[in-house]
Parts: structure tokens; C-alpha cells; sequence
């Protein structure tokens, strides 16, 4: 057994693949200016990139290390943008700071100390010369220009309850506030050596906290702002002073409003409240012992409309504030500039900022980006980041005008940042066009260029005379259309930001997307289950499953315009939802919380299946301590129910994952063939279930990882294995008798990702013999005996070996093909070569068996595969925080037809195996050659023969 | 009165042509008879020796036939499937033709002895050949080319469809019921 890791033929690099970059979902942004350049640097849990204002292109991205997100951003003058987050390291969650420049580089990083499993970002502060980093009761300063640690100072033993949650540098003196049993506490440090002042840590007179609530410190860290207890009162607090005072704010906030939460935002002279029930608040907190005043509140977003709050430093230590409102299909935005003082502000006149889609009415966050105009007044871009996670540029109609922007109204680019949180993908053939049955039916002849030629004149001549409307319309028809080898496909993918996608296989370009609003208003975004696939051709419908605990919805689209042709919403938790496997018209199986089963659609036609599949059709479910199996019953007042059959305790502590083998993948061969041409009988069981546990026992026990086989038919445990010593990552991989998993084992030289390969063979009670199989002839899998009966069939016998992998595996996947019968890329076994001798490694990976090559495809979690017409190419598409889709040729491009003359459009070459690097000038060259050869050549013999006769 | 010892040349005696002086017609006839009797044993010896020779042709031919096959390499490729093809068509196609082969050692006039020793140089020849036609089975064999083990019948082992299917999903906790 060798792995093979998707050999990529020379030819077809950069040809037949495409990689996108994502960012992810934008939690925080800062606008920067880089010479003539504008950026806006965004971050994500996975990455921070900086996006080019005016194109929306990624400008840079740097991709964190798995595990660790970034939670804020801060701008730090010339010197870049300073990031925080957390790193999950060792099981234990560190706070992380990162410096990075404006151009993208990583000017240097931090880890600061564990604080536990579920740590907050650590706060910040900042300096000409020193950054000031604090997480948990740890307080940490960092030289600004190299990150050189310049001195940590912890909370004494005694006070280890301290929560650090504000700094503010003053003058020699750092001062680190944070939360000691509920009441504000200070320690003041030396800003140059971090020595603790005599009194150490100090608990400050006043109101106790909220718990978790921030410790906001206003811009010149005069005052430090907090949320009381019962969030009744607005605690501030004087730097360096003593005490803390409460402001009542039923005395600030308008009648009948609440304060809901405290906004990290820092504001000039002032705070930030959300209310509850929507709204917000500004509280101005006066100079001196001025009593705090409301300076502005912004009522709830009207009705099937969503409105977003934004600040940002401006002018002479003001702040502008933004309010965006998506209301009536239209984007608003109003400004008002808060002075350094807090002092009230009014809002300018609504400026339309383009329309609001659905996206935007279902909520988003905004960040805005002020700017001076040429006429002294006050500009300002809205970054939106919508429901969907889809990433906008918005300005005012105008000034997109003025930028060039290609959106219309004020939307000048739009980012699907979704695409980064992708959790399932089918991939379907676009239905077969005219143009390819037509050229497949001429023959080639000599002449064949010439009405090549003439169609293409042609086609040039009709492209002139169209508009740009018709000539839009017309690219976009052509870019729906799908060949005779059905390698050009439609990917459907489903997003964990409750959208769906259809990206176009060749390009990547996604051809339409489709947002799924919460399925109540005030609901939760609904979790997407799918995509299910019914139908061929140009019939096929995409259905996908929308939960949210409370109510779920079956949404049926049409897979290559995403228009939605029907949606059913039911009440009830659903717990299950898959399609029938070998359903011709492809019913879904859905089994609520309280076992209910029912069928979509929920026709008779589809009922009357499920009715006639009681006694075959089972499922599972998987949750951290167990699988649990049912069957499928009818119910006594008509209907189905789900009977539980059986159940499997998984270890406690454990995350698991798990495989299956799809039914749908083809299989051709039922037995393998060894080297010296003897067979062994593959255990071909498409119901296997394979869970995959990364156990951490407590008490102190060394950490292990399991690997249980289950049919999750009879659930009988067909495999077990444990790997003492080891651990995560876990990656799993179930093929048709095959299953593959990596992990990480901890040797004597350190951690060694490990892939074990485990076949499973069975006793064959057929013949196996030559005579007698030529005897017994060719079964017939339609008889019940030689068909595969989960309750019946013997176990399977388990080989395995293990092997040292010279990188850490995320992913695997599997190639599929329409018949099966070309090899599977992710292994493969020797056949005619004899055994292969054992070797506990596998060495390095060769450069050509990277199918990525020039793209870096960042944090992949799933591969998927998806075959084409010909039997040796299926497409593989990875998804992850970037997504990578490729076509994979295990055993070359055996079938492929050679090249033939099609009206394609430029951007879908054919597939060929002669490409631009094959010498046609010199096989023309040496086909007339041949051809003068031989008349000159027949010519002189014939002289020749006459003149002999004449001799 | 005729001279005793005069011989008239032109007096043949009713004879077409005069035999030559000192001819004995008695004689010629004594002697030609044990020649022909000579040389006929010596021609079927001849052709019997000839049939043995062609009898064991195949063996020689083989050596150099082997010797091209262990050439051409164990490897299925064109070249040496097409000489392990001749290698296995011409001893058959020779066998099938033994008769042909061996109709100029045949005669008509041999006894039960000669025609025995005939059969028994055909016989030798047909072994002969399936001898070196086994030696290019051998071949074809060791190529892959004969489909005498159970990966060559295969197909008729189909992939068992499942009786029964399976699905599952993932939850958050474990199902109550």
C-alpha cells in the first residue's frame, strides 16, 4: 500500500485549475493610507489582509497559524496595524500580538501567558516606544519598533483572580485595570522597568461590575468607563484616582430604554451603550465632576430593517460617528463629528449609499473610514460586512462615480467572504449545449480550418453588432453552458453564513448566490444542511436544509441561476436530513427531534417509497459521547417514525470525526489483485460509518486516538484501534475497502505525522478458483444471496500498516470516477511489480505531486470529488478558508479524444492532449516533407523503370 | 565361305542399332539389375534420414526461438508479444501441416519397416513443436498474457449492492428517547 498523493500531470498545470483567496468573516477593521494606496486592513478568525479600496482586490494576506484568531485591530500611526487574539497552544489558549506593517509584513509577534481554555483577546495600549500587551493577570511591554520584550509583570499569587482588562499608559506609569471579585482594581506599573508600585494591586471605591463587561478608557486616558452590576449605572472612574462613580442611567437614557451592553468602541469625552431592543446611546461624560449627559441615542431599526453604529477617530481628537441603515432596500448613511469633548453632535442629512439587499436587512456590522474633502467637508467610505458575510465597500453615489466604481450606486466592490466558511459542495455537469453534439458529429477532414475560420469571422461580425447589454447577455449564456466531457460543472456550495453558492468549475466565478434569512424574524441565521442533488441535466434541482433549532425549512433552488423554485417551512427541531440513497428521485429522509420521519417532497409518490424501504433504510447520529442507529417504522396513526436500534459510547474527552463512503461512487472491481495475480475479496460495505476520537483522559493519562469501524446498519463494530502516545490533528479518509487516517504521534524525536492505511479484505464464500469460477460464471447482483447483507456478512479481516508523512495533513479526499475503474489517486495499490517492501516512511513529497503548485490554499478542511464523462478525469474541490478546484488524471488522460475543432469561447479551451508546447508547425512541416518526398521519389523510380526497359 | 574371324559392322541381325564390339547383352542385364537394387535401398534410406532431420527441426529452430523470446524481455509490449505470437502460431501451424511436411519422405512402395519409421519421425515432429509451442506458452505465461489465474476472471465477481442503506448526521447531544 503506498499513498499517492495526486500526481499532477506536467501538462495540465495552471491549465485546468483555479484557487481563491478569502479572508473569512470580517470582525474588525482600520482604513489606511500606503502612499497613493488605500487600504483597508481587515481580520478575521483565520486571517488578516489588506484590501485595496478602490478594486476590493486583496492587497496582502497573512494566514495565522491553525488555532489561533485574531479577535481586535489597532492602527498605529506610520508604524502598521497591531493585531490581538488568541493562540490555542498545548490545549490552553495564550493571547497573541501581532505588529504588521502596512504593506503586509510581519514586523514581529507575542504570546503572552495561558489563561485558560476560552481566553478574550488581550487588551492593548499603545506608545512611541512601547506596547503594552495584557491578558489575564499578566501585563507585558514590548519594545513598539522590534517587539523585544521589555518586561512582564503577573499579578501576586494572592490577587490571581485579577482579569486585566484596560491599560493606560500616563506619563512614566502604566496603570492595568481589570476586575477583582467584581470590583474595578489597578495596578500602576513603571512604564521603563514594570515595577509595581508599593500599595501593588488596589481595589477601587465604587460600584461592582458586570461581569465581562469591558473597561473602556476614553482616547486621552483621562477616565475609565465601565457598566455597573445590574446595568443600571455607567461607572466611571478617574484615572488616578481612588474611586469609581456610578451614573444612574435611567436618569440619562430616554424613557423606557435599558442599557444592554458596554462597547469596547472608545469614544472622545464619552461611551458608547447598546440598548435592549435595538438602539443605542451615546453618554457624554462631562469635563471634571460634570455630570454625564446623553449626547445622542439612535432608535431601534425599523421593521424588517437593520441599521449599524460605527466610530472612528477624527479630527483633533474627535470621532466621527457613522449610522448606516439598510431600510426599504436602500443603504443610508449619516454622520456626525463628536468633538474631543463629547460635546453633543447632530447628524447630517441621510446620504443614500446604494441599495440594500436582503443581506444587509438581516443585520451587519459596518466600520467607517472618514476623510477630508477638497472642499474642507468631511467625507466617509461604510465597509459592510452583511449577514451573509459578504464584504462592500459602500460610498456615496457620487463619489462611486468619481472612484470608478464598477457597483452600482454607492457599492463599489463586494467580497463573498462566505466562500471562506464553506461546509458542503456537490458538484453537477452544466447541461450539454447544441454547439458540442453538432461539432461532435462532423468528421475531420483536410479543409477542416476553413469554416473554422469562416464561423469564427462569423461569430466576430454578430459580436460587433450586439450591444453591450445583448453581448453581456450573451457571456453569460455561454458561460452556462457545459461540453461533451462533462468537465465544465456548476460547484454548489453551502456556507456556514447561511448562504449558498454556484461557482463555476472552470473559473471559479461565482455564478450566483443565494442568502437565507433567519426563518423568524428575531431567529437566529439558520445552520445549511446539503446540498442534496436531484435530477440530471438541465433538470437537476439543488435542495437544501435550513435549521435553527426551533423550525426548519427545505429550500429548493435551481443549481445553475440559484433562482429558488420551491420552499417548505416546518416547526420542530430536525435532527436528520439526507437523501435516500439510490432514490431515482432523489427524497430526502427527514427524522425531527421527536423521531418523526417524514419526506421531502412530501408527495405520495415519495411516501409511498419511503414506505416501501421501511425495513432497508436506517441512519445515525453522531454526537461527542455516542452513535446512536434507528430504524425506520410505521407509525401507528400513519406515517413513519424512527426506532432506535442500537447505540455505541464513544470516550469521554474526546472530539471526533467522522468518514463515510459515498453510495454514490462507483466501484468496478470487487476483488484486488496481488502481485502474483492471486485475488483478495474487498469488504465492499458503502454503509461503513468510520469515527475518528482524539481522547485527552484526565488524571494526568497520556493522550490516544481511536479509530472505531461501525456498520451503521446493524452497528457492529467491524474495527477498532488505538494509538497510545498520540494525537491530533486527526484527519479521516474512508474509501470503498479502504480506510486512511493521519495523526500525530509523539516519538522519541519529537511529534511524527503518522498515516495508517487499514484494508479490509473478507472471506469470500464464492469460488475463487479458475475452474471454478468459470463453472459458477458471472454472478447476478440482483439475487439476495449475492448481494451484501449488513446482518449476514462476515466481518472483515483488517490489514494495516503505518507510516511515517513528512508534513501534518488537514484533509483528504478521494478521486471518483464515472465508472471506477481508474485508479483512486489518494492510494494506490502495487500490482504487477510484486509487493512493495515495508518502509516505515513515506519520504518526502515530490514537487510534481503538488496539485496545488502555485497557489497556496490556506487551512483546507474538506476535499471533495466529482466525476466527469470521461472515465479518467474527475474534479477535485477543496474548501477551507480558501477554495481550490483542480482536474485529476490519475492514470493520464488515457481517454481523451484528440483535438477537435469547436466554437467554444476563448475562456474553456477543450480538453486535449496535444497542448501549446506540441510542435504542430513541425508535424506540418514534416507531413509535406513526406508528401514531396514521395512524388519526387515515385517519380524518379518511374524514369528509372522506363530507361531500364529501354536498355 | 564366310572368314572366321571377320565381323561385319553393318550386320546387326535385325537390331535398329548395332550393339558395340565386345558387348554381352547377357551381361548388362546380370549387372543392372543388383544397381537398381542398390540404389533404391539407398533412396529410402535417404528420405528416411531426411524425415528424421525434419522430425527434429523444430528442436533447433527452438533454441534460437527461445533465445529471441528471453530477449525480447518479460515485458507486454509490441514487440515481444509479437514474437511470442509467432512463437506460439508456428509450431501450430507447423504440427497441423506434419503431412505436408513430410509428403517428399513418403513412398508408396515403402514396406510396414520404412513406413513405421516415417510415422513414428511425424510423431516426433508434432511433439517437437507442441514442446517449443509449450515453451512460448511458458512465455506467455510469465507476460500475463493467459488468463489461467482468478484476477482474469474477475468481472465475473460483481460488487455486491447493499441490501440495505444508511445515512447519518451529526448532533450536538446525544437523542433522548
Amino acid at each position: 500500500m503506498r499513498a499517492n498523493i495526486l500526481p499532477l500531470a506536467a501538462t495540465a498545470a495552471g491549465k485546468f485549475d483555479w484557487a481563491r483567496e478569502n479572508v473569512g468573516s470580517v470582525g474588525a477593521a482600520v482604513f489606511r493610507s500606503v502612499g497613493s494606496q488605500r487600504l483597508a486592513v481587515v481580520a478575521s478568525e483565520a486571517a488578516v489582509a489588506g484590501i485595496d479600496l478602490r478594486t476590493g482586490g486583496t492587497a496582502w494576506r497573512r494566514v495565522l497559524p491553525e488555532g489561533e484568531s485574531v479577535g481586535g485591530l489597532l492602527a498605529l500611526g506610520s508604524s502598521g496595524v497591531l493585531s490581538t487574539g488568541v493562540a490555542h497552544r498545548d490545549g490552553r489558549a495564550h493571547g497573541s500580538v501581532r505588529l504588521f506593517s502596512d504593506s503586509g509584513a510581519l514586523l514581529w509577534d507575542a504570546v503572552l501567558d495561558a489563561v485558560g481554555d476560552a481566553a478574550a483577546p488581550p487588551v492593548t495600549a499603545a506608545t512611541d516606544v512601547a506596547i503594552y500587551a495584557a491578558s489575564a493577570t499578566s501585563v507585558l511591554a514590548l519594545h513598539a519598533a522590534t517587539g523585544k520584550e521589555l518586561w512582564r509583570w503577573t499579578a501576586p499569587a494572592d490577587k490571581a483572580g485579577l482579569r486585566v482588562a484596560a491599560l493606560v499608559p500616563q506619563g512614566g506609569e502604566v496603570r492595568a485595570y481589570g476586575v477583582l471579585d467584581g470590583r474595578l482594581a489597578v495596578a500602576t506599573l513603571g512604564a521603563s522597568d514594570g515595577a509595581p508600585a508599593s500599595k501593588g494591586v488596589e481595589l477601587i471605591k465604587g460600584e461592582a461590575l458586570l461581569g465581562g463587561a469591558p473597561l473602556v478608557a476614553v482616547p486621552d486616558g483621562s477616565r475609565l468607563v465601565s457598566l455597573s452590576a445590574d446595568k443600571a449605572k455607567l461607572v466611571v472612574h478617574a484615572v488616578g484616582s481612588g474611586k469609581a462613580e456610578a451614573h444612574p442611567l435611567a436618569a440619562l437614557l430616554p424613557a423606557g430604554a435599558a442599557a444592554e451592553a458596554l462597547s469596547p468602541t472608545p469614544l472622545p469625552g464619552g461611551a458608547l451603550l447598546s440598548l435592549a431592543g435595538g438602539g443605542s446611546a451615546v453618554v457624554a461624560l462631562g469635563k471634571g465632576s460634570a455630570p454625564a449627559r446623553l449626547a445622542k441615542h439612535v432608535a431601534p431599526a425599523a421593521a424588517g430593517g437593520a441599521q449599524a453604529l460605527a466610530a472612528a477617530e477624527w479630527k483633533e481628537g474627535g470621532a466621527l460617528l457613522a449610522l448606516a441603515r439598510a431600510e426599504a432596500g436602500a443603504l443610508t448613511l449619516q454622520t456626525c463629528e463628536l468633538a474631543a469633548d463629547g460635546a453633543a453632535c447632530e447628524w447630517s442629512a441621510a446620504e443614500p449609499l446604494g441599495e440594500a439587499d436582503g443581506e444587509l436587512g438581516a443585520g451587519f456590522a459596518a466600520w467607517v473610514g472618514p476623510y477630508a474633502r477638497k472642499d474642507g467637508s468631511t467625507g466617509a467610505r461604510l465597509l459592510v460586512r452583511s449577514a451573509g458575510d459578504a464584504l462592500a465597500l459602500h460610498v456615496r453615489a457620487a463619489a462611486a462615480a468619481a472612484e470608478g466604481g464598477k457597483g452600482e450606486g454607492g457599492r463599489l466592490w463586494v467580497r463573498e467572504e462566505a466562500l471562506a466558511s464553506v461546509s458542503g459542495a456537490e458538484l453537477l455537469p452544466l447541461p450539454a449545449i447544441a454547439i458540442d453534439r453538432g461539432a461532435a458529429e462532423q468528421r475531420p477532414f483536410f479543409g477542416f480550418a476553413l469554416p473554422a475560420v469562416a464561423d469564427g469571422i462569423k461569430s466576430r461580425l454578430e459580436a460587433l453588432q450586439r450591444s453591450a447589454a445583448e453581448a453581456e447577455a450573451e457571456a453569460k449564456r455561454l458561460l452556462l453552458l457545459g461540453d461533451a466531457y462533462g468537465s465544465r460543472q456548476v460547484v454548489v456550495a453551502a456556507t456556514a453564513a447561511s448562504k449558498l453558492f454556484g461557482l463555476h468549475s472552470s473559473t471559479g466565478a461565482v455564478l450566483w448566490s443565494r442568502h437565507v434569512p433567519p426563518l423568524a424574524p428575531g431567529a437566529p441565521p439558520p445552520l445549511l444542511r446539503g446540498p442534496f442533488v436531484s435530477g440530471s441535466g438541465a433538470t437537476a434541482l439543488v435542495h437544501v436544509v435550513a435549521t435553527d433549532g426551533g423550525r426548519w425549512a427545505v429550500l429548493t433552488v435551481g443549481p445553475f441561476d440559484g433562482s429558488l423554485v420551491g420552499e417548505r417551512r416546518e416547526e420542530g427541531e430536525l435532527v436528520h436530513a439526507a437523501q435516500l440513497p439510490g432514490s431515482a428521485a432523489g427524497t430526502l429522509l427527514l427524522v425531527d427531534a421527536s423521531l418523526g420521519a417524514t419526506t421531502h417532497p412530501a408527495t405520495p409518490a415519495a411516501g409511498a417509497e419511503l414506505a416501501s424501504r421501511l425495513s432497508t433504510t436506517f441512519f445515525h447520529l453522531v454526537s461527542p459521547s455516542q452513535v446512536q442507529g434507528f430504524g425506520l417504522v410505521a407509525a401507528a396513526g400513519g406515517g413513519v417514525r424512527a426506532s432506535a436500534r442500537w447505540s455505541v459510547a464513544l470516550p469521554p474527552a474526546a472530539s471526533s470525526r467522522t468518514a463515510y463512503f459515498s453510495h454514490r461512487a462507483a466501484v468496478h472491481s470487487a476483488v484486488r489483485t496481488k502481485g502474483d495475480r492471486s485475488v483478495l475479496h474487498k469488504y465492499i460495505n458503502r454503509n461503513v460509518l468510520a469515527v475518528g476520537s482524539e481522547v485527552k483522559p484526565a488524571g494526568g493519562e497520556a493522550p490516544y486516538v481511536q479509530l472505531l469501524l461501525l456498520d451503521s446498519v446493524s452497528g457492529r463494530r467491524l474495527h477498532s484501534a488505538r494509538h497510545s502516545n498520540c494525537a491530533g490533528p486527526l484527519s479521516l479518509l474512508l474509501g470503498e475497502n479502504t480506510l486512511l487516517y493521519s495523526y500525530r504521534a509523539e516519538g522519541r524525536d519529537g511529534p511524527q505525522t503518522t498515516l495508517t492505511a487499514a484494508e479490509l479484505y473478507v472471506n469470500s464464500s464464492v469460488a475463487s478458483g479458475v475452474l471454478s469460477l468459470l463453472a459458477m460464471g458471472p454472478l447476478d447482483p440482483s439475487l439476495r444471496k449475492n448481494q451484501f447483507d449488513a446482518f449476514a456478512a462476515p466481518p472483515p479481516l483488517v490489514l494495516s500498516q503505518s507510516y511515517a508523512f513528512p508534513t501534518s495533513i488537514a484533509a483528504m479526499g478521494l478521486t471518483l470516477t464515472q465508472k471506477g475503474i481508474t485508479p483512486k489517486q489518494m492510494s494506490a495499490a502495487d500490482k504487477e511489480e510484486g509487493l512493495v517492501p515495508y518502509s516505515p516512511s513515506l519520504g518526502g513529497i515530490n514537487a510534481l505531486q503538488v496539485v496545488s503548485h502555485r497557489h497556496t490554499v490556506a487551512r483546507p478542511r474538506a476535499i471533495v470529488a466529482a466525476p466527469t464523462v470521461l472515465e479518467s478525469t474527475s474534479l477535485v474541490f477543496s474548501y477551507g478558508l480558501d477554495l481550490f478546484l483542480t482536474r485529476a488524471a490519475p492514470a493520464r488522460t488515457f481517454d481523451q479524444p484528440p483535438p477537435r475543432v469547436t466554437r467554444r469561447p476563448p475562456p474553456f479551451p477543450p480538453p486535449r492532449q496535444l497542448n501549446e508546447d506540441f510542435n504542430k508547425l513541425g508535424l506540418l512541416g514534416a507531413c509535406l516533407g513526406m508528401l514531396v518526398a514521395t512524388v519526387a521519389t515515385s517519380m524518379y523510380s518511374a524514369r528509372r523503370d522506363l530507361n531500364a526497359a529501354w536498355a | 565361305m564366310p572368314r572366321r574371324w571377320a565381323v561385319d559392322l553393318a550386320d546387326c541381325s535385325g537390331k535398329d542399332l548395332c550393339d558395340p564390339p565386345g558387348y554381352s547383352e547377357t551381361y548388362r542385364e546380370e549387372h543392372d539389375t543388383k544397381l537398381t537394387e542398390k540404389r533404391s535401398f539407398d533412396m529410402a534410406a535417404l528420405k528416411l534420414k531426411k524425415a528424421k532431420e525434419t522430425a527434429w527441426a523444430p528442436a533447433k529452430s527452438f533454441m534460437m526461438t527461445a533465445f529471441m523470446l528471453w530477449m525480447s524481455g518479460s515485458g507486454v509490449h509490441p514487440f515481444s508479444i509479437m514474437m511470442t505470437g509467432y512463437a506460439v502460431y508456428n509450431p501450430i501451424n507447423s504440427a497441423l501441416n506434419v503431412n505436408k511436411q513430410f509428403k517428399p519422405f513418403a513412398d508408396p512402395k515403402a514396406d510396414a519397416t520404412m513406413r513405421g519409421a516415417l510415422l513414428m519421425a511425424k510423431a516426433t515432429f508434432v511433439v517437437l513443436n507442441l514442446l517449443a509451442m509449450s515453451g512460448a506458452l511458458y512465455k506467455m505465461n510469465t507476460m500475463g498474457l493467459l488468463p489461467n489465474t482468478p484476477s482474469d476472471w474477475a468481472s465475473f465477481l460483481v460488487v455486491p449492492p447493499p441490501v440495505q442503506v444508511s445515512t447519518g448526521s451529526q448532533i450536538s447531544a446525544p437523542l433522548a428517547h
